[in-house]
């Protein structure tokens, strides 16, 4: 079931219904939550909610037993156990064909032959959103962090919450887990925040993400026929779509949690406004990202031991992160080439810093070409993660240009029609540093303002279900 | 004192040791308060009532706006063509000698000025679009006889490929179709509940229904609506031939007959045909159905020629079962791709040819007393 299926607002209103009639009893909304988010996400396939379930089991009785035992060894084995099981679901169903293929490609150039059996595995979807949630638990009860949850169904709630179960954000058991167990108290502020988030969410969904998917798809998929300032085009509109796709449906699943009380954290914050890979970092992907840094970048050394050991912790987790995205090179390449970027701007930082820098490093650069900067190595970044091949990366940057085509202006004027509603929101955003600037306004230009959105659904929202780009994560 | 950035891989206190042993103090910026949050506000129930209900309101009056321009001004082509001939046959002063009806290979096919010299009286094409089906034949004609009583003769001009088709809902929402109109044929697409809750959404909610249209108008609203030019009698004049029209229409049509090679009447053809027929012997008047004019390749096909041959004996069975019925232009009159603007529209001078044709079976079939 996806957010802006047919079938979901019905869905949810029975859902929520429900959820208000219970309002007396926590225990009871938990347990009609926890129903519906199995309900939404068999619906898609009930066969993998075994999967949700064995990672759900695994992992509660891991982090009881890490609290109860006193033996680091012990303890270590049960992490291990825990963060085993994850990545063994994960490696299964995501990596497995991919390091298959890749193993028997590599046997090919050698001349051998690899008999090895295609196992045509489907890739559950969320399964990479709720393996990295459920482990960060048992991680966060072994660093001592947190308590274990001492209700299976809570539990079970915090890792298949429906409206972030298959796209994020990544919650920590920190966020979410006492919300859960406390009782929630709905504020007229987050029906307020809920109702714009969901709002704006799908415009930036169904308006945005789903239209200038036309024009990238067409551009990516028969790139040979393009050249010159349509590759451009395409990157552009790709670089639109993934943000406006990804962080619409993040806002509707913060939006939907609001409704019903929950807060949950901030994916993203106007990342194209970046100024470094780092800036950018903070900003794309949040909870995926600060994940990264605390149960990957953090264990394996951080900012300690020296400059080597930094870019070193520095490559390997862009590296697995990039991976986390999709099993294929393509993603490997682009998140190389984030490690490569992080890595340059931190020499460049601390050189500057060592030379005393006035007139010297990124910091005395005004912030527009920083950003400017910023947005077009974002955009070259893009070109690896869009790319089905080699080939095409390589097409791509050799035939990008200025060179116009007879259909240039429809494609410069499609992307500007649909992005420019989006980056008048944003400047605003970005200028005041409230993403909930619109809900700032007063009560007539908001009224506007959602008539605009809400009438610019109904005209431009694409009706069939374009597949949410982060569905194959 | 040394400036630096604060990586989001790094915290202060890690950084600010490594700077002190290389002897440096450290200034360092902390990102975090150039990032963007969320200030959450305060609303009083008043507040949020005033958004929902203006928001309401804004929208009822944006989708009103929408639906006054449309049905004054909508560039879609076929529901402007459905809205004036409905208007047309609304403002009918006079009762008429002819009514031609059908789909739009009669609506820029049939030129009613031809049946006035040639069978005396007057004629008034209100042809629409072939997705109305035969239903808008008898909701027009019902129309017409209520007001006016029978005419010298009906003639329904379609093109074989209408017969098979259900009446699509959107059609159906152009046309001003009472409730007391649609019970009484109760096509497929208004059956059940939910198909009765679209059509309405299709009638009032243009915001919705019509997006396609808006969505063209809104982006391109420097681009002219189609050429439509219909003249008093309700022909409409076509004068450019279109070649690559054509040949899409061509392999578009032999790809149906490929695909569903076994023709079958459909449900609201067979209930609008037998109503026609009921009310050509309760009236008494003629009716002559005629076969639109047609692509000569596209009847020259074989595997087309087996489907259309099916498609003529269920209308010559349908013409068999009352004597008030007539089948004419049983073949086709065909036309070359530089006389038409699709594989079922010709152009005005092929039109010309085609009503004449139309006219002298007519005229024959009188004559003889078929």
């Amino acid at each position: 079931m996806l957010f802006h299926s047919f079938i979901f607002p019905f869905f949810f209103l029975l859902v929520y219904g429900l959820y208000l009639s219970m309002s007396r009893s926590r225990a009871a909304q938990n347990i009609l939550l926890l129903i519906a988010s199995y309900v939404f996400y068999g619906y898609w396939d009930w066969r993998f909610l075994s999967l949700l379930a064995l990672s759900t089991t695994i992992d509660f009785f891991v982090g009881h037993w890490l609290h109860r035992s006193n033996s680091q060894r012990r303890r270590k084995l049960l992490l291990t156990l825990s963060v085993c099981s994850n990545l063994a679901i994960l490696g299964t169903f995501k990596y497995f064909g991919f390091f298959a293929d890749s193993f028997a490609h590599l046997l090919n150039l050698f001349g051998l032959q690899a008999g090895f059996v295609s196992l045509n595995i489907v890739l559950p979807i969320g399964i990479s959103f709720y393996t990295f949630q459920s482990m960060s638990y048992t991680i966060d009860i072994y660093r001592g962090k947190l308590t274990p949850s001492r209700s299976f169904v809570n539990f079970a709630l915090f890792v298949a919450f429906f409206p972030q179960l298959v796209a994020g954000p990544i919650e920590r058991a920190a966020n979410l887990l006492p919300q859960i167990n406390s009782p929630r108290k709905i504020t007229a502020a987050h029906l307020d925040t809920g109702s714009f988030l969901i709002l704006w969410g799908y415009f930036k969904k169904v308006v945005v993400a789903d239209n200038l998917a036309a024009i990238s798809d067409q551009i990516f998929e028969g790139y040979s026929q393009f050249h010159g300032i349509d590759l451009v085009i395409g990157v552009l509109a790709f670089s639109v779509q993934i943000y406006a796709d990804f962080s619409g449906y993040s806002d509707i699943a913060r939006g939907l949690a609001k409704l019903m009380g929950f807060d949950l954290m901030v994916n993203f914050k106007l990342p194209y406004f970046a100024v470094s890979p780092s800036d950018f970092w903070l900003r794309w992907h949040v909870s995926l990202s600060t994940w990264l840094r605390d149960y990957l970048y953090i264990p394996l050394g951080g900012n300690r031991h020296g400059s080597t050991k930094i870019y070193r912790n520095l490559a390997i987790t862009m590296l697995l992160g990039s991976l986390w995205h999709g099993a294929a090179w393509n993603f490997v390449l682009w998140g190389l080439y984030h490690g490569v970027i992080l890595i340059v701007y931190r020499i460049w930082d601390e050189r500057a810093a060592l030379a005393g820098s006035r007139g010297r490093g990124p910091i005395n650069v005004p912030i527009l070409p920083r950003m400017l900067l910023m947005l077009i190595l974002t955009l070259i970044g893009w070109v690896f993660f869009r790319c089905a091949s080699l080939a095409q990366i390589y097409y791509v940057f050799a035939n990008a240009g200025l060179t116009l085509s007879e259909q240039s202006l429809h494609f410069a004027y499609a992307l500007a029609f649909f992005t420019l509603p989006l980056l008048v929101v944003q400047v605003c955003q970005h200028v005041t540093r409230d993403l909930l600037i619109v809900i700032k306004l007063p009560i007539l230009p908001r009224v506007v303002v959602y008539t605009f959105i809400l009438s610019w659904i109904f005209i431009f929202g694409v009706r069939e279900s374009v597949e949410f780009i982060y569905f194959q994560f | 004192m040394s400036v630096n950035l604060l990586s989001s891989f790094t915290s202060n206190s890690e950084l600010g040791d490594e700077m002190a042993s290389r002897g440096k103090k450290m200034v360092a910026i902390d990102l975090n308060t150039r990032l963007p949050r969320e200030h959450v506000k305060g609303i009083s129930p008043r507040g949020m009532s005033g958004i929902l209900l203006g928001t309401g309101l804004m929208l009822v009056l944006t989708n009103s706006a929408a639906r006054w321009y449309l049905e004054k001004h909508t560039p879609n082509l076929g529901y402007r063509l459905i809205q004036s001939k409905w208007k047309m046959l609304e403002d009918l002063q006079r009762p008429v000698d002819w009514l031609v009806l059908g789909d739009s290979s009669g609506n820029q096919g049939v030129i009613p000025e031809i049946f006035n010299e040639t069978l005396g009286g007057t004629a008034v094409n209100l042809c629409t679009v072939g997705d109305f089906t035969a239903l808008g034949d008898v909701w027009m004609l019902e129309r017409y006889l209520a007001r006016f009583g029978p005419p010298r003769g009906v003639v329904l001009v379609h093109v074989y490929d209408i017969w098979w088709r259900s009446a699509t809902r959107s059609i159906l929402a152009q046309a001003p179709l009472s409730s007391e109109e649609l019970e009484n044929l109760v096509p497929e697409a208004t059956r059940g509940l939910r198909n009765k809750v679209l059509l309405i959404v299709d009638r009032h909610v243009p915001l919705y229904s019509q997006n396609v249209t808006l969505s063209n108008l809104v982006r391109f609203p420097w681009r002219s609506g189609p050429r439509f030019a219909l003249d008093a009698h309700g022909f409409m004049t076509w004068i450019e031939a279109l070649p690559h029209t054509v040949k899409r229409d061509y392999e578009q049509h032999l790809t149906h007959v490929r695909d569903e090679p076994l023709f079958q009447l459909s449900r609201d053809n067979r209930r609008a045909l037998a109503r026609i027929r009921a009310l050509a012997e309760q009236h008494d008047f003629d009716v002559y159905i005629a076969n639109g004019p047609l692509f000569e390749e596209l009847y020259d096909n074989g595997e087309f020629g087996r489907y259309f041959e099916q498609v003529q004996d269920t209308l010559r069975a349908f013409a068999a079962s009352s004597r008030r019925v007539h089948q004419v232009l049983r073949d086709p009159i065909t036309f070359p791709v530089h006389q038409m603007a699709g594989v079922d529209h010709v152009i005005y001078p092929a039109a010309k040819l085609y009503t004449n044709a139309l006219v002298a079976e007519i005229i024959a079939h009188r004559t003889s007393g078929r």
